[in-house]
């Protein structure tokens, strides 16, 4: 059985102009050790899927659906059930580290308090547990900085602390959000380094978040690629790279710089994500879309698996083969 | 620390002695003085009484006068109460003020933080409601509507408490100190209110909230001392502004404080007295915002002095 399970999530938010869906019909399932990329554009519903799965949803959020972790629905959860599971099972980094710390307490006890917590471990073996820990992160001279304040710490510092302290108690899964959006390039690759060594060391799976394909490309074992909160593609990260049967996964990856081109100008995908309180009523990326057709504006296209392979889930009423065929042609082309 | 509040106390003084000199200016310029009664005095008295007080003497004068007393810790006779200095009339009456001021702006704090905080947590529920309506009603309804009524209900129409005169006894001091603290509790509930539920929405506490901490632990550990900065910087304006309400409670309740000194001092054009007085708020004023800056430091670690 697999770690995590989730199955048809969706998230609701009720609004001033009535409900807005952010998530629709999210399916995925993570094993040990595994590592997961959910890509996509701001507000494709990437962040608030975990959040659901967090219990970290806005006062105003409501979830449908299930996701199984070690078999019970952590949707279904209260507050104190869930407590026992996020920080100990099941913990979280965030986007910017620059907030994401408490500025009024020190590190160490921001750190002991967790395992104070969810392993009842005294104040003195909490500490020596945390200073592993910050040495795993390979923040230097972790004994003296231990004591030190979130505001004494650079970006990159910072960032290394918040996952030593989601790592403290081993957690099944590490759910990361942007991780390394904040940071500087050569911060960020050093970050990810860091995952990479410590999913090693501690076999924990990852839940990567990012709409940075090269963060996805060097750690992820299988991509889901969602737009207007909803799954466009979902396949091993190869096939996402290297046969990408989407439209908008081709539009994505056609995005990316590339150093072997020396065309100065950054390609985008033309048009604004959808809004979300007025979806359309077919695909959410008919709009923006060269390979549109009537139908894709009328009828949704749910997601199935490819004709061709049935290791690729695609949302698109386009066939993949004739789809992979035209954008390889295209790439000769250029 | 101790070398910036040393820095601080020395940065008073030039302070205090330009409010020294722009009161005594002003007290100078207004119109009528210390002797100018319905019954007319004799010029012969009159020409003794401006001599004891040197008030026949230029004005540059009594302002050395002024500083000299000053300097030696007195603040001179009062030109009014005959045989009262400023120092016995202010001594007499500030334990009264202070009694009242002080036990208020404890209960106000500790009120106006729990409502705050009750009311942050159960957002929009009947707590909430109550607590916006205290603060609303505190701030809207002057004191000196409600003094009176407080009067009117609980000494007139159900004689609980006793009015008329003053001692400085529970009975005496409960209904200012109860006006004191609603006005007082009406802006701090609403700050405290404001500013825990901005902090409980930071992202510092979604991180608590991932730790899997209970509700208790992140508010009281994560989300307090953040929300008590914004209330330990309204404390100084708030201990100032409770000064000034007590020349209205004061009169209300017939109390003989700090007030009500002010009050007939300036209507008597005792020079001596209101300058006595505006030099005491002066002082306090400087002391709190002191304590103020002391106590933030306490409280967030990222400001050094």
């Amino acid at each position: 059985m697999s770690l995590l399970q989730v199955k048809n999530l969706g998230v609701q938010f009720a609004t001033h102009d009535g409900v807005v869906t952010a998530v629709n019909g999210v399916n995925f399932e993570l094993d040990p050790g595994q590592t997961l990329g959910i890509v996509g554009e701001s507000g494709s519903g990437k962040s608030q899927s975990v959040l659901a799965m967090m219990g970290l949803l806005a006062k105003n959020g409501s979830t449908t659906g299930e996701a199984l972790f070690q078999g019970r629905n952590l949707l279904a959860m209260d507050a104190h059930e869930l407590n026992r599971i996020r920080g100990d099972r099941l913990s979280m980094i965030f986007q910017d580290p620059m907030t994401s710390l408490n500025p009024y307490l020190t590190v160490e006890r921001q750190m002991t308090e967790v395992l104070e917590l969810h392993k009842n471990m005294s104040r003195g073996q909490a500490k020596k547990r945390a200073l592993d820990l910050l040495e795993a992160v390979r923040i230097p001279d972790a004994a003296r900085r231990i004591t030190m304040y979130p505001h004494e710490f650079s970006g990159g510092m910072r960032q290394r602390v918040m996952i030593a302290m989601a790592l403290l108690c081993e957690p099944e899964v590490l759910i990361a959000d942007e991780p390394t959006t904040a940071l500087d390039v050569t911060v960020q690759a050093q970050i990810l380094t860091l995952l990479k060594e410590l999913q090693r060391d501690f076999g924990t799976a990852i839940i990567m978040i990012t709409h940075d394909l090269g963060v996805v490309a060097g750690l992820c074992n299988k991509v889901m690629v969602m737009y207007g909160g909803r799954v466009m593609e979902y396949a091993a990260a190869d096939r996402i790279f290297y046969q990408p049967s989407h439209p908008y996964t081709i539009g994505l990856l056609g995005a990316l710089p590339r150093l072997d081109h020396d065309g100065s100008e950054l390609v985008s995908i033309p048009g604004n994500p959808p809004n979300m309180a007025h979806m359309p009523a077919g695909c959410p990326f008919a709009e923006r879309c060269t390979h549109r057709k009537d139908r894709c504006q009328s009828e949704l296209p749910l997601l199935h698996p490819a004709s061709h392979d049935g290791q690729v889930l695609r949302a698109c009423h386009m066939p993949s083969q004739e789809l992979i065929a035209l954008n390889e042609a295209e790439i000769h082309h250029v | 620390m101790l070398s910036y509040i040393f820095r601080r106390l020395c940065g008073a003084v030039p302070t205090i002695l330009v409010v020294v000199t722009v009161c005594f200016t002003m007290l100078q310029l207004t119109p009528g003085g210390p002797f100018d009664s319905e019954r007319k005095v004799s010029p012969e008295v009159l020409a003794n009484l401006q001599a004891k007080y040197h008030l026949n003497e230029p004005i540059y004068k009594q302002y050395g006068y002024y500083l000299n007393n000053l300097l030696h810790g007195d603040l001179g006779a009062s030109f009014r109460y005959a045989d009262w200095s400023v120092n016995s009339l202010v001594g007499n009456a500030l334990p009264i003020s202070l009694t009242i001021g002080c036990t208020s702006m404890v209960l106000a704090l500790f009120f106006g933080v729990l409502l705050g905080i009750v009311a942050a947590l159960k957002q929009n529920s009947l707590v909430d409601y109550f607590v916006m309506f205290l603060s609303n009603f505190g701030s809207a309804v002057p004191s000196f509507v409600i003094g009176p009524v407080l009067v009117l209900v609980f000494c007139l129409w159900t004689p609980l408490l006793p009015f008329g005169e003053f001692r400085l006894t529970p009975a005496y001091i409960l209904l200012p100190v109860a006006l004191l603290t609603l006005i007082n509790v009406s802006t701090l509930g609403r700050v405290m209110r404001g500013s825990l539920i901005e902090v409980l929405n930071s992202n510092y506490i979604r991180t608590a909230r991932a730790k899997g901490l209970p509700l208790r632990t992140i508010v009281l550990r994560h989300a307090l001392k953040p929300a008590l900065l914004p209330i330990v910087t309204l404390l100084g304006p708030l201990a100032v502004a409770t000064i000034a309400q007590a020349v209205v409670t004061e009169s209300v309740f017939a109390i003989p404080g700090i007030g009500r000194l002010l009050v007939n001092g300036a209507i008597n054009r005792d020079y001596t007295l209101v300058l006595g007085l505006v030099l005491l708020v002066a002082i306090a004023t400087v002391l709190f915002n002191l304590i103020v800056d002391v106590v933030y430091a306490l409280l967030d670690p990222r400001i050094r002095y």
